[in-house]
């Protein structure tokens, strides 16, 4: 804590989501090539696992509102937003929860993660379409979210080690 | 935290396990009443703007902001999207579906096809 002043959180903190922000912009170039609607990586989780881990609950849950934000402003529309929000809270919540009860290490902690941000898409699109006719993706949608989360949360555990404390404090 | 070597331990694998097996239990739920579809609706932004019955061959082209943004096809007992303006495509990917409950969506246009058997017609009416 010591040496930490208000300028360099915000710093780190636009930093954060500015990173974030990217990767989401990546994501969205590379064209679907899943099974089903919405799945993909979630690369942008790799920030916001890192910033759950090494800056607190407050900081993950703020670098993943900002993203979600600008990233449905720049390039996305109301309906993204309202699919984002869903799926991000939720996922973000159940992190938070997990990290916090303190039992799982940071890759089950991803993987819960991932398949949460999945089941709130999916609640969302039941919603906004008025369909239960969805749940027919949840089979495709509930291993990919868990795949994705556990190729995130191995590569989140990897940098939390690897980047420097220094960084953080 | 540079102490902590292990990466997944009991709890973890437990948790994992447990939610992969919740999946399997949805997946099992969900799918366990596989029967034939009898007819197909076709829903734009919630609103049901056709039905067809399963068992006759046709085509239909749906409009959404007046240009011609999907096509779904009727054949052998079962419907699939042949053709899609959308950049992504999968539900023309996704292939045809028989089954009751069973369905296609575009979320880009909002198009949502479901396979309805014979009793889910009256309820459906009611619930509409």
């Amino acid at each position: 804590m010591k040496g930490r002043s208000r300028g360099k959180v915000v710093a780190r903190f636009g930093l954060l989501a500015a990173l974030a922000l990217i990767l989401s912009w990546l994501e969205s170039l590379v064209p679907a090539f899943f099974a089903a609607p919405g799945m993909k990586l979630g690369l942008t989780n790799l920030v916001v696992l890192v910033a759950l881990y090494r800056m607190g609950d407050r900081a993950a849950l703020g670098v993943n509102l900002l993203r979600i934000l600008l990233a449905a402003l720049l390039f996305g529309n109301g309906y993204s937003l309202a699919y984002s929000l869903a799926g991000g809270l939720l996922s973000g919540a159940a992190m938070i929860l997990l990290k916090r009860c303190g039992r799982f290490h940071m890759t089950a902690v991803s993987v819960a993660g991932g398949l949460m941000h999945n089941v709130g898409q999916i609640l969302t699109a039941m919603l906004l379409l008025d369909t239960w006719q969805l749940a027919g993706y949840l089979p495709v949608l509930w291993i990919g979210g868990m795949a994705a989360g556990l190729i995130i949360g191995l590569l989140g555990a990897e940098l939390t080690r690897r980047l420097p404390p220094e960084l953080f404090d | 935290m540079e102490a902590k070597r292990k990466r997944f331990g009991r709890n973890d694998l437990l948790l994992v396990a447990g939610l992969l097996l919740l999946g399997v239990a949805l997946t099992l739920a969900l799918g366990v009443n596989r029967r034939d579809g009898r007819e197909v609706v076709v829903r734009v932004d919630g609103e049901i703007v056709a039905r067809l019955s399963l068992s006759e061959e046709r085509e239909l082209p749906i409009e959404i902001d007046g240009r011609i943004a999907n096509r779904l096809q009727i054949a052998d007992g079962a419907v699939r999207m042949i053709e899609a303006d959308c950049p992504d495509k999968l539900c023309v990917r996704k292939g045809a579906v028989r089954y009751v409950g069973d369905g296609i969506v575009c979320l880009p246009h909002r198009v949502v096809v479901e396979v309805a058997g014979e009793d889910e017609l009256g309820l459906d009416a009611v619930a509409g």
